[in-house]
């Protein structure tokens, strides 16, 4: 008897149950289908503030109003708020498979913020192809020419996966402009070496304060300014069609060069102890030891300087009684022999690639209203009437478009950051962006080499003091980095290879002899003739 | 008075009888009953565990795309893996990581029991509240990486007060295994265990062995840790396991540097294949970590005996 109450008890739980998940599954027919635009309510789409920031902030009153206005003119399209993390890579990527990832994100986050993931993950149609709808509403015709330069990035196999949404003047140095001038020695500018930043490093070390601070990967970019790395750039990389892979590295036929300029870099960090750096020293820990005067300059992009948060550089400036540009200087990178290796950068937005037509039609529709259209407008005019703070309304500066001033808008970026900070973001947006061999060739469909035994032997140059047989590491490196190139196969025919690769070297080829000439008469020049020539041959 | 007679009450020659319960005479349905319940911990073991491991030994097999077509690519992922000199060099950061954590964490927590059950009652309680304190494991990474910083961390006032020169530690190649296990040394949860194992000895084993004359340290050998030992020998293949496993320290603390010496096989699946959209084979490196871990295991136990009384 026990038992037979034992069955019933759980049979009719488990009917319970059955019935209440069919319930909740069966989505109810409406007449007419509604667009609904889901959103994690974040930058850079689409933010959606809560009644208790409407009501205490009047930026958000008017963001809302602009977007409730756009909705009002498009009555069949909601706007849901759901609770989703858009800046990790992992849960984007488990949500667009599941089916349950918003409408739009911030394009490089499906690479983990690396470009050439992110162009891969385009590849495996991860994000909505957006080339129409971009020609539809002329944007070439609504952004800056700097923007569509740095557009290729988006585009895989002549279709376009990610539309701008901002611009940034890249990495720079940002140093203590007050303590130069205190100490009365002379400021970078443009087309400074290397030889010049080791200097003031050295000029601005203290027992209480390092000259710099740099990333764990700081020595890449030193390396880069004198022609070596990994990128096909460098002199160090071959196109071999006879391989899997297309390429093999060659770091051992200038070993010697490199391994001197490996020293140069290590003499900052151990002899002048002018360079901080640590494997934990990310761009926020740079941030944070310039702010609180462990170091007197470092790599940051322009972002991080105009922050308003407390605490921040202009915080930090008003607490010293200073305006922004007089505590603290925007200069370009340093160079070596090469072209300057830091360049402009931007973000966008990419779009879910399960959206209808007519989903992702509405939804494009709202990104340009918003950072291109009447909402930006709009949103820009009402933020200078409510505050007259010239610095939010030049926030992202060089602009999307272009803009130096805007309607009903008394004061541009000289005005906002002061004229010398302001021509020092101009001049470093006005870095040209280096060739990429990836809009030469078909998309790589195949799996790619990680190339982490190059950065792995940067980390130990970095971080390992001492004699370093440094020659012979940068053999073992190159036997490590071709061992696993041997592995990988990859999906473009030798003959599509090799006609991009005639097609990117004359690009590059004029690159060096334009915006170096002395490194490609030189350096490039000869190692082209001797390595790159006989392959195209 | 009780139905069920007991041995005091019983005659010493009298047959022991056991009422007959009902179920007893239905034992198909005691079963079926059984089976009922166990169904949906199984199913959802099923469901969450054993069918998930084998669609992703399958995808192991191809290329293991997100969306689209997914294309059958036979051992390619596997090669690829295996023709990589970074996954040897991470699975011998894997293997050194593992010996360096069981060698100096695994013998202190045993210790610490054997010496806490010595102690007065209240003294023992506090210090179980103390040691056995269950921290964060994410926020004591985080702690221990400012504290490991080479220019302002404590450790670096700590050793240059000592009279030290100055250390790498986490920046230092040789020595980055042995700093990320540093903090596990002082973490001694696993000795709640042994505690409680340790209560469950019978005092007349330790009067005994008094009277035979037996110190304490000798009571320790002879009594304790032999009493111990399924208990050592259970916790140290957990150990063996989740050492193999290592991820969050390292990541958190080093994200595998420098020069990969603190990078370990989840480590690289995790930072390098899967940002890389790379899934095929970083199921495969899965698949390879288990069958190595399993391979582990299954030697332990044919070589490591945990019965006390042999």
């Amino acid at each position: 008897m026990q038992t037979t109450r034992k069955y019933r008890s759980l049979l009719t739980i488990i009917a319970v149950m059955a019935v209440s998940v069919l319930a909740f599954s069966i989505t109810p027919v409406t007449a007419q289908q509604q667009i609904t635009i889901k959103t994690a309510g974040q930058w850079p789409f689409v933010e959606v503030p809560t009644e208790a920031q409407i009501e205490s902030d009047p930026f958000y009153a008017l963001y809302d109003q602009i977007v409730q206005d756009w909705l009002a003119e498009n009555p069949n399209v909601t706007i849901e708020l759901i609770d989703f993390d858009p800046w990790n890579q992992q849960g984007l990527l488990t949500a667009i498979a599941g089916g349950t990832a918003p409408t739009a994100w911030s394009a490089t986050v499906l690479g983990g913020y690396n470009m050439q993931n992110t162009r891969a993950a385009f590849r495996q149609g991860l994000a909505a192809d957006v080339t129409e709808l971009y020609a539809e509403y002329e944007m070439d015709n609504l952004v800056a020419t700097y923007i569509q330069d740095y557009n290729a990035n988006w585009i895989v196999d002549e279709r376009m996966y990610a539309v701008p949404v901002n611009f940034n003047p890249g990495n720079s140095i940002v140093y203590r402009r007050d303590l130069v001038n205190e100490l009365g020695l002379e400021h970078p500018v443009a087309g400074w070496t290397w030889d010049d930043f080791a200097e003031l490093a050295a000029a601005l070390t203290t027992d209480e304060r390092w000259g710099a601070a740099m990333p764990p990967w700081g020595m890449t970019w030193y390396l880069r300014s004198y022609g070596y790395g990994a990128l096909p750039t460098a002199i160090n990389i071959v196109p071999d069609p006879s391989t899997g892979w297309n390429w093999r590295y060659d770091f051992t036929h200038d070993a010697e060069g490199m391994a001197q300029r490996i020293g140069e870099y290590r003499a900052m960090i151990f002899d002048d102890r002018s360079l901080l750096t640590d494997v934990n020293m990310f761009d926020q820990q740079v941030e944070q030891a310039l702010l609180d005067g462990t170091a007197a300059m470092g790599q940051l992009h322009a972002g991080f300087l105009r922050n308003r948060a407390p605490g921040k550089f202009i915080d930090v400036a008003q607490q010293n009684e200073m305006a922004l540009e007089e505590m603290w200087g925007f200069a370009p990178f340093p160079v070596g022999t090469a072209p300057e290796i830091q360049h402009p950068f931007g973000d966008a937005v990419a779009f879910n690639p399960d959206l209808s037509d007519a989903e992702l039609a509405a939804a494009f529709d709202l990104y340009h209203y918003m950072w291109l259209g009447e909402g930006y407008e709009r949103l820009v005019q009402g933020i200078y009437e409510q505050t007259n703070d010239l610095q939010r309304i030049w926030g992202e500066f060089p602009t999307l478009t272009g803009n130096t001033s805007f309607e009903g808008v008394e004061g541009g970026p000289a005005d906002a950051w002061g004229e010398t900070l302001a021509s020092e973001f101009e001049i470093a947006a006005n870095r040209p962006i280096w060739p990429n061999v990836a809009d030469f060739q078909p998309a790589e469909a195949n799996p790619a080499p990680s190339l982490l035994a190059y950065n792995d032997a940067i980390s130990r140059w970095t971080n390992t003091p001492g004699d370093l047989n440094l020659v012979a590491e940068i053999a073992e490196m190159e036997t490590n980095i071709n061992a696993e190139l041997r592995v990988f196969e990859s999906s473009v025919a030798d003959e599509d290879f090799v006609t991009g690769l005639v097609n990117y070297y004359d690009v590059l080829n004029t690159f060096y002899e334009t915006h170096a000439p002395d490194f490609y008469e030189n350096t490039w020049l000869p190692w082209y003739n001797e390595s790159i020539v006989p392959v195209i041959e | 008075m009780s139905s069920v007679p007991t041995a005091e009450r019983l005659p010493t020659d009298a047959p022991l009888e056991m009422p007959e319960k009902q179920t007893q005479r239905h034992p198909g349905r005691r079963r079926r009953a059984a089976l009922l319940f166990v169904l949906p911990a199984f199913l959802l073991q099923l469901t969450w565990g054993w069918y998930p491991f084998f669609v992703a030994f399958l995808l192991s097999f191809t290329d293991a795309r997100v969306r689209g077509p997914i294309s059958w690519t036979g051992l390619a992922s596997y090669e690829r893996i295996l023709g990589d000199p970074l996954v040897s060099k991470a699975f011998r950061v894997t293997l050194q990581y593992a010996t360096m954590e069981i060698i100096l964490t695994f013998t202190i927590p045993i210790l610490v029991a054997i010496l806490l059950m010595e102690m007065p009652r209240r003294a023992m309680r506090w210090m179980m509240v103390l040691w056995f304190l269950p921290l964060s494991p994410i926020s004591g990474a985080i702690l221990w990486r400012y504290m490991y910083n080479a220019q302002y961390g404590l450790m670096q006032a700590i050793a240059t007060g000592l009279g030290f020169p100055e250390q790498q530690f986490l920046n230092s190649e040789p020595q980055v295994l042995f700093w990320l296990i540093f903090p596990a040394i002082l973490f001694y949860g696993p000795g709640l265990i042994y505690m409680a194992a340790l209560q469950s000895i019978p005092q007349s084993y330790y009067e005994a062995a008094e009277v035979e004359g037996a110190g304490f340290w000798r009571k320790i050998w002879t009594i304790s840790l032999p009493r111990l030992r399924p208990i050592i020998v259970l916790m140290l293949l957990f150990s063996i396991i989740g050492s193999m496993q290592q991820f969050d320290w390292a990541q958190l603390m080093t994200g595998g540097q420098p020069n990969g010496a603190s990078r370990t096989i989840v480590m690289y699946i995790y930072g390098t294949l899967i940002p890389a959209l790379r899934y095929a084979d970083a199921v495969a490196l899965s698949v390879v970590l288990f069958l190595v871990i399993s391979t582990l295991v299954i030697l332990f136990r044919i070589f490591v005996n945990d019965d006390p009384d042999t």
